[in-house]
C-alpha cells in the first residue's frame, strides 16, 4: 500500500455552482424563516377550531335557552311528533277520576270520565253548552283525521272542530277551570287522578319533563305555565303489555296541533293512565283543545279536552 | 445567524475551505454527482441551522464528515424505497483504473470498509479519531480496516480489476 495513493479522492473538487448554492444558504434559510410560523399553523387552527366550536354552541345554547326541547317534554316514548304553543295561564289541567273509568277498558271502547266533583260547570267557559252537553257512553271518539284506528269508520270526516268532538266523545270534560293557577295545584276542587303528592307512592315523572313539571296529573306544584296536560284513565294492561298509546290534538279551529304522538302511560296503584302534555307556548288560538287517546292497535281509550287561553 | 463563527470561521470561509472534504464523503458514499450535490448542501444546511458549539478546525472538519455521512446514508435509505432513474446515467462517478492511484478499487468495496479506509488513507484520521467518526469501538475500526485491506487488495490486484 505504500506505493499507492487515492489522490483522484484527494483532488475532488466540487463544482461552482455548489459552492455558490452553499454560500447562499443563509440568505435563502432567512427567507424561508417565516416557515416556523407554518410550523405552529396547525396548533393556531386547531385553537381556531376550539374557538369556533365553542362559540357556535354557546350561540345555539343561548338561542334556544328558552325554548324547551321536545324532547324534554315528551312521554316516554320519544317519537314525539307534536307542536308546540302558548298559553300563560296553562290551568286548564285536569284529569278524568281513574275510579269512574276503570271499568270501561274491556271492549277497548271510550273511557268516559265525568266530572269528579261537579264543580266543573261552574268554571267559566267558552262555550258552556256545548261542554255540558251530554254524550252518550260507548260511542268512539272522533279523533284526528291520521290516526291509525280500526273503530273510525271511512266516511266520518277527518277533521272535526272540537265541538263536535265533544258532543260525540263521552270522554271530554264538560268544563275547565281556565283562571286556577296552576302553582296551587292543591285548590283544585278535586283531582281525579292519583294524588302522589298526599299518598306515600307518587307516580313516576315523565324521564323527559322538566323540574317545573312533575307530570304526574294532580302533583305539586303540577303545571309549569305553558304546559297544559291531557290525560285519561286506561286500561293497566297497557302498562304490562308495554303497548303504546297515542294522541292527537285538535285545536278550536279544527286544526291538528299534535298528531300521533306518543303519550306517557304510567300505573298508579291498580289503575293507569295516558298523560300528554302540551306546550302550549306557541298557540296562538284560545279555546277548547281536545286530546284523543287512542291504542297501538288503533282503539280508542279516551279523550280529554282542556281550555287554554292565550 | 449570518454572523455566526464556526471554530473562528465565518459560514463562507467554512464552505470553501471544507468544501472539498465534504465532495469526497458525498461522492465516496453515493457515487453520483446529482445525489452528492443534495448531501453536500444539506450538510452545509445542518451546519447553519444547528450552528454548533466547535471549538477547533479538527472538530470542525470531524463535524462535518459525521454529518456529511449521515446525510448520505439518509438518502441512502430513502432512495432504498425507490427505483431510481438515474442509476445508470451519466452521473455515476468513474474513476481512472490506475496502478497507483487505486481510488477505483476503493470505490467497489463495500460501503463498511470503504468508509473506514477513506478515512485512514485519505483523510489520514487515526483509529481513536474514526472511531469517534463513525460512532464506533476502536477494535472494530480496527478490523474493519484489516478486512478492508484484504479486499482492496484483493480488487486492485486480482483478476476483477485487469
Amino acid at each position: 500500500m505504500n506505493d499507492k495513493n487515492f489522490d483522484s479522492f484527494k483532488n475532488l473538487k466540487a463544482p461552482q455552482e455548489w459552492i455558490e448554492n452553499a454560500i447562499n444558504i443563509p440568505e435563502t434559510t432567512n427567507k424561508a424563516k417565516p416557515i416556523i410560523f407554518v410550523k405552529f399553523s396547525r396548533y393556531i387552527a386547531t385553537a381556531a377550531c376550539l374557538v369556533l366550536v365553542c362559540a357556535l354552541s354557546l350561540t345555539f345554547y343561548f338561542t334556544h335557552k328558552n325554548a324547551t326541547p321536545p324532547a324534554a317534554h315528551a312521554p316516554q316514548n320519544t317519537d314525539s311528533t307534536s307542536d308546540f304553543s302558548n298559553n300563560e295561564d296553562a290551568n286548564a289541567d285536569y284529569t278524568q277520576s281513574p275510579s269512574q273509568n276503570s271499568n270501561n277498558h274491556d271492549n277497548h271502547g271510550v273511557v268516559i270520565s265525568p266530572p269528579s266533583d261537579g264543580t266543573n260547570g261552574d268554571a267559566p267557559l267558552e262555550n258552556p253548552s256545548e261542554n255540558t252537553k251530554p254524550t252518550k257512553p260507548g260511542d268512539k271518539p272522533i279523533i284526528g283525521p291520521t290516526r291509525p284506528s280500526e273503530n273510525i269508520e271511512p266516511t266520518e270526516k277527518p277533521t272535526h272542530t272540537p265541538t263536535e268532538d265533544k258532543t260525540q266523545s263521552p270522554t271530554t270534560k264538560p268544563t275547565q277551570r281556565p283562571t286556577v293557577k296552576p302553582t296551587t295545584p292543591t285548590q283544585k276542587p278535586k283531582p281525579t287522578v292519583p294524588q302522589p303528592p298526599t299518598d306515600n307512592d307518587p307516580p313516576a315523572a315523565p324521564p323527559g319533563s322538566n323540574p317545573g313539571n312533575p307530570g304526574a296529573p294532580g302533583a305539586p306544584g303540577a303545571s309549569a305555565p305553558f304546559y297544559t296536560k291531557f290525560s285519561v284513565s286506561v286500561d293497566i294492561s297497557y302498562v304490562t303489555s308495554g303497548e303504546k298509546i297515542y294522541c292527537t290534538i285538535i285545536d278550536p279551529n279544527g286544526y291538528t296541533v299534535s298528531e300521533y304522538t306518543s303519550a306517557y302511560v304510567y300505573k298508579s296503584g291498580n289503575s293507569a293512565y295516558a298523560m300528554h302534555e302540551l306546550y302550549s307556548g306557541t298557540l296562538s288560538t284560545s279555546g277548547n283543545y281536545t286530546c284523543y287517546f287512542f291504542s297501538e292497535k288503533g282503539y280508542t281509550v279516551g279523550t280529554d279536552t282542556a281550555y287554554i287561553k292565550i | 445567524m449570518a454572523d455566526t463563527l464556526y471554530a473562528g470561521l465565518s459560514f463562507e470561509q467554512v464552505v470553501h475551505n471544507y468544501n472539498q472534504t465534504v465532495v469526497s464523503v458525498c461522492i465516496m458514499r453515493l457515487k453520483n454527482w446529482a445525489d452528492a450535490e443534495d448531501c453536500f448542501q444539506n450538510t452545509f444546511v445542518r451546519l447553519y441551522q444547528n450552528s454548533p458549539e466547535i471549538a477547533d478546525e479538527d472538530h470542525l472538519k470531524a463535524w462535518l464528515i459525521r454529518v456529511a455521512i449521515n446525510e448520505c446514508n439518509s438518502h441512502l435509505r430513502k432512495s432504498s424505497r425507490t427505483v431510481s432513474l438515474n442509476e445508470h446515467s451519466d452521473q455515476a462517478v468513474e474513476f481512472p483504473h490506475d496502478q497507483t492511484d487505486i481510488s477505483w478499487a476503493l470505490m467497489q468495496l463495500e460501503d463498511k470498509y470503504r468508509d473506514i479506509l477513506y478515512l485512514y488513507y485519505v483523510e489520514q484520521y487515526k483509529v481513536n479519531e474514526i472511531a469517534d467518526i463513525v460512532q464506533k469501538k476502536p477494535n472494530t475500526i480496527k478490523t474493519l480496516l484489516m478486512r478492508g485491506r484484504e479486499k482492496l487488495k484483493s480488487i486492485y490486484g486480482g483478476d476483477c480489476c485487469e
